[in-house]
């Protein structure tokens, strides 16, 4: 990637570090920045005090669950365009029909493939681009 | 004929027994190569007895000498309960790797074939399996395709074991589909990384219960620190360390890391440096819970 070009800005949340630790690694070795939540609330701070280009979002989460977060994203004015990939243990298809109901693009499937992280994640991306160029 | 290339006993089970018929003939060169001989006496229905002599071989008295690289060891890591398959037509391999698995308290179902391993996946799920590739029956790409396209089993990690290094390109995007490699002969670090990959675990924190203890040390013995030092800590690294205890921007962490580093070399305070590169090097590795804890050791600095 040229030094001139804006790295794109992706927020991981997770309640569980492995997973986490897992993500960033590929993420930041493929030239991405990161932050990182543990939580719901925190991601949601996370937005509302910063832009991101894209969230990962766990669905298993104790306080919050990822389809409530996700639900919040989109009522947001500031936040409700951005992309939300969500993180599944299983491509269990009740759950990944409420992702899709609630707000979410697509969903990546544990454990991880690099591959389909880094294809899917720029499949979004560049379809936010898209989008915003077609705005009047 | 036996060391000859390309030379195998006729009449043998080719499912049982397959290979190159290279084996005897790479061995007797390495064998020569390295100076040595090898004899072989054997009594049919009974078995074969090679002998491998190397004369005059000079020991090196360095060998207890440890790698200074630190590298992850069953110690450094607590596994959670897990099940792993192994699949491999060699026995000693099977025991071999079982007995490392066992030994980090992970649990272990063997198979010696594919067909074996399909057989066990019909009633029982691991949460990693390690194959071997080349087999006599399925091979370990063949298994790999019928695990991945089975929806029980599609999402199980799948890591291939294997001696070879293949150079042929087929292959290569076939092992590359699969979620790791290790080399046979399989080296504890590699192995352990494979693991903690897809297995639940905690890290022992041997390293920084160590260096905890080495600061409180030093507290004791009263060694302070130098007043222009505990004001830059007071004024720049406090307030970084309040916004870090909520929580960690990637940004935040590396400047209270290199804040600590620079103030602790500039006034002579190695703990203070050494804290700070430990908390940079869970910055660059992403170890959260380790990045946290030692954050939130910083107090133990200023309330002193």
């Amino acid at each position: 990637m040229p030094p001139d070009m804006k790295k794109n800005k992706i927020l991981i949340v997770d309640d569980n570090m492995n997973n986490v630790q897992v993500l960033a690694g590929i993420l930041e070795n493929n030239g991405f920045d990161l932050e990182f939540a543990l939580n719901g609330p925190d991601a949601l701070q996370w937005l509302e005090d910063e832009h991101f280009d894209l969230v990962l979002l766990d669905i298993m989460m104790p306080v919050m669950d990822g389809f409530e977060v996700c639900r919040i994203i989109r009522d947001k004015e500031k936040t409700h365009e951005i992309p939300i990939i969500f993180l599944t243990a299983k491509t269990d298809r009740e759950s990944l029909m409420r992702g899709f109901k609630c707000g979410g693009n697509d969903y990546l499937s544990k454990p991880y493939d690099q591959g389909e992280l880094l294809a899917r994640v720029n499949t979004h991306l560049e379809l936010k681009q898209s989008r915003d160029q077609l705005k009047p | 004929v036996l060391f000859e290339s390309f030379t195998q006993e006729e009449g043998h089970d080719s499912k049982k027994q397959s290979g190159t018929g290279l084996g005897l003939a790479i061995t007797k060169n390495l064998v020569s190569l390295l100076g040595g001989t090898i004899t072989v006496t054997s009594k049919q229905g009974v078995g074969s007895t090679f002998t491998v002599s190397f004369p005059r071989v000079k020991v090196s008295d360095n060998q207890y000498v440890k790698d200074l690289q630190p590298e992850l060891t069953w110690e450094d890591i607590r596994f959670g309960e897990a099940t792993v398959l192994l699949v491999d037509d060699v026995e000693d391999n099977l025991k071999f790797l079982s007995r490392m698995l066992e030994y980090a308290g992970i649990k272990v179902i063997t198979s010696a074939s594919a067909e074996e391993a399909l057989n066990i996946l019909q009633h029982e799920l691991p949460d990693l399996i390690i194959t071997d590739i080349r087999m006599p029956g399925m091979d370990g790409f063949e298994l790999f395709e019928i695990i991945r396209n089975s929806e029980a089993t599609s999402n199980i990690p799948i890591v291939a074991s294997s001696a070879s290094v293949l150079h042929n390109l087929n292959t290569e995007e076939k092992l590359a589909r699969f979620d790791g490699y290790l080399l046979k002969p399989i080296k504890t670090t590699e192995l352990i990384n494979s693991l903690i990959k897809y297995l639940p675990h905690s890290f022992n924190s041997g390293e920084i219960a160590e260096l905890t203890s080495g600061i409180a040390e030093t507290d004791i013995q009263g060694i302070s620190i130098h007043p222009s030092a505990l004001l830059i800590l007071q004024q720049q690294a406090m307030p970084l360390y309040e916004q870090l205890k909520e929580r960690q921007p990637i940004k935040k962490v590396e400047e209270f890391g290199k804040l600590l580093i620079d103030t602790g070399n500039k006034w002579n305070n190695k703990p203070l440096s050494i804290y700070g590169s430990e908390i940079l090097q869970t910055r660059k590795s992403f170890n959260i819970e380790g990045m946290v804890r030692l954050i939130n050791n910083f107090l133990s600095y200023l309330t002193r």
